[in-house]
């Protein structure tokens, strides 16, 4: 079989992100876009960040990939296509109004960040794909004296939200350095599995199966129900004073220490998702149903920039559990170190190597007869500080920074965080099909409140 | 691991040993106060750390006392570790 020339190997979870894009492209929902938004004290040098991007894309082939096998049901790698972009898109915008002298007059007006955002999610999916291949664009939006917005829209299928991070870091050193040294290697060989012989590693898949099996009787509930339908994305944000923050971390703190702070999250996620259902549904759903992805890089070497390096972790939570939210905390705690003590992580990644040797339609159809159709009921992480090592790019100040991921209904809805300089930033991302207006309001509103202690719970 | 296997002082050696074989790997010269979290420690390893900790030193650490000083170093958690058991005997003692 004729195929392309080969970059990489895909990895056992970017297969399921590819067979996710696959159900998304099919069932009118577009590509699989996350972008991250660094917000700037001026413009950046618009010539040094041409060159760090042509730099960028000389260095990292999979900026251009596509997928493909040789033959059926063997390994899938990442391809170079012969539509492969020659450099990646920098476009120019600018918001309404008269602009200082120094920024750019050039830029095409938009309305607002949040719309240059919900284009980029939205239409701007089916340009990473045609004329040119490619898997990421940069936007500047100029906003006069109120500032200027970087914006890198990223394919999830070659990268997650911890690549996406070594991505800026990656474009910001190239910008000011095009002999740089790489921030991390572009992609590593996916892990091997630890077991040789066929049967024994068909064996180590049996404790996910059957622990999924388990949570299959209780039932996944997502907000947009168990059919993909076409529907834009969305998303909203707001960044929290240093107050607030502190608050916030200090509740944490309170009730699953000041390190680990992830089932603390978790709960408030579950609590507002819950919100919404009793609001807007009639009802509480009989179960909360999550799956947390697990980042899996090897500790102690430096990550790759182009990889979906995550196992996925279930937690359940019960409505009557809802009401104290320590108790629930606790109880997602427990849930980690059982799930960890039955090895179902590896059992996962296992299960997941097994997965990897189908097309996406296969990969998808057999994923939705197992899962009937859902396998979480939303998404969420926290994603801890945002690029913490990044300060400037393109001689221009970094404000702010934080990830808009997109994502597929069914689940439809996702709440996120991250930090920096001691402010969070909460991010809702949803499909129009999973929520509506007063019920995305009662989401992200209800997420604000549990994460403060603001709802009525036992404490 | 049976009662009697259980090591319950272990000191920085040891939490490096097992650090290296299950959570962490550390380069050959990496020192007992070396910054773990520099060299990639995380929450999921922190995670699998206490597992190993209860495992193999039978001690349980709450989660409140998962700090940044107390698993920053091998040493520090082979303090926290001997600090832990110290207060198991002495639990085990006043509940005879």
């Amino acid at each position: 079989m004729n195929m392309p020339r080969k970059i990489a190997e895909v990895g056992e979870t970017d297969a399921f992100v590819l067979a996710t894009e696959w159900k998304m492209r099919r069932s009118g929902q577009g590509g699989h876009f996350g972008c991250s938004v660094l917000e700037l004290s001026s413009p950046p040098d618009a010539t040094a960040l041409r060159a760090g991007l042509d730099e960028l894309l000389r260095r990292h082939p999979m900026l251009v990939a596509a997928s493909g096998r040789p033959w059926p049901f063997t390994t899938p790698w990442y391809v170079r296509p012969r539509n492969a972009a020659e450099s990646l898109p920098l476009v120019r915008w600018r918001l309404p109004g008269p602009l200082p002298d120094d920024a750019a007059a050039d830029g095409k007006e938009i309305s607002s960040l949040e719309t240059l955002v919900d284009w980029l999610l939205n239409e701007a999916s089916a340009t990473f794909l045609r004329p040119a291949r490619h898997n990421m664009r940069v936007d500047l939006l100029d906003g006069g004296a109120g500032g200027c917005w970087l914006i890198v829209t990223w394919s999830h299928a070659i990268l997650d939200g911890v690549g996406a991070e070594l991505l800026l870091r990656e474009l910001a050193n190239l910008c000011h350095d095009s002999k740089a040294d790489s921030v991390a290697p572009s992609f590593v060989a996916p892990a091997r599995s630890p077991w040789s012989k066929p049967y024994d590693r068909w064996q180590a898949t049996w404790p996910m199966l059957e622990h999924l099996q388990g949570l299959l009787q209780q039932g996944i509930h997502s907000l947009a129900g168990p059919k993909p339908k076409a529907s834009r994305m969305r998303a909203r944000w707001e960044r929290l004073d240093e107050v607030a923050t502190a608050a916030i971390q200090e509740r944490a703190t309170r009730f699953c220490g000041p390190l680990i702070q992830t089932h603390f999250h978790l709960a408030c996620a579950i609590i507002a998702h819950d919100a919404v259902w009793r609001r807007h549904r009639g009802g509480s759903a009989p179960v909360y149903t999550v799956a947390l992805p697990v980042q899996l890089r090897a500790r102690g070497k430096a990550p790759p920039i182009f990889r979906n390096n995550v196992s996925v972790m279930f937690f359940t939570a019960k409505p009557d559990e809802l009401s104290d939210i320590g108790a629930l905390t606790a109880s997602l705690v427990r849930q980690q170190q059982d799930a960890m003590k039955k090895g179902l992580m590896a059992s996962f990644s296992e299960m997941q190597r097994w997965m990897r040797l189908l097309p996406a339609p296969l990969y998808s159809f057999f994923l939705d007869s197992q899962m009937k159709g859902q396998n979480t009921a939303f998404h969420h992480s926290h994603t801890g500080p945002f690029a913490k090592e990044l300060g400037a790019i393109a001689g221009a100040a970094i404000r702010d920074g934080w990830h808009v991921p997109g994502l597929f209904a069914p689940p439809g809805t996702g709440l996120f965080m991250s930090q920096r300089d001691g402010r969070a930033t909460l991010v809702m991302s949803w499909r129009e099909c999973a929520l509506a207006e007063a019920e995305a309001a009662t989401l992200l509103n209800a997420f604000r409140q549990a994460l403060r202690g603001e709802m009525e719970t036992r404490e | 691991m049976s009662a009697e296997n259980i090591q319950s002082r272990p000191d920085a050696g040891a939490i490096r040993a097992l650090l290296e074989r299950h959570v962490l790997e550390l380069p050959a010269d990496f020192p007992e106060d070396g910054d773990l979290f520099g060299a990639g420690m995380d929450s999921m390893a922190i995670m699998q750390l206490l597992l190993h900790l209860e495992e193999e030193f039978g001690v349980k650490i709450p989660m409140g006392e998962v700090t940044g000083e107390n698993f920053s170093t091998t040493a520090a958690i082979a303090r926290l570790v001997a600090a832990k058991s110290d207060e198991h005997a002495e639990e085990d003692r006043g509940g005879r």
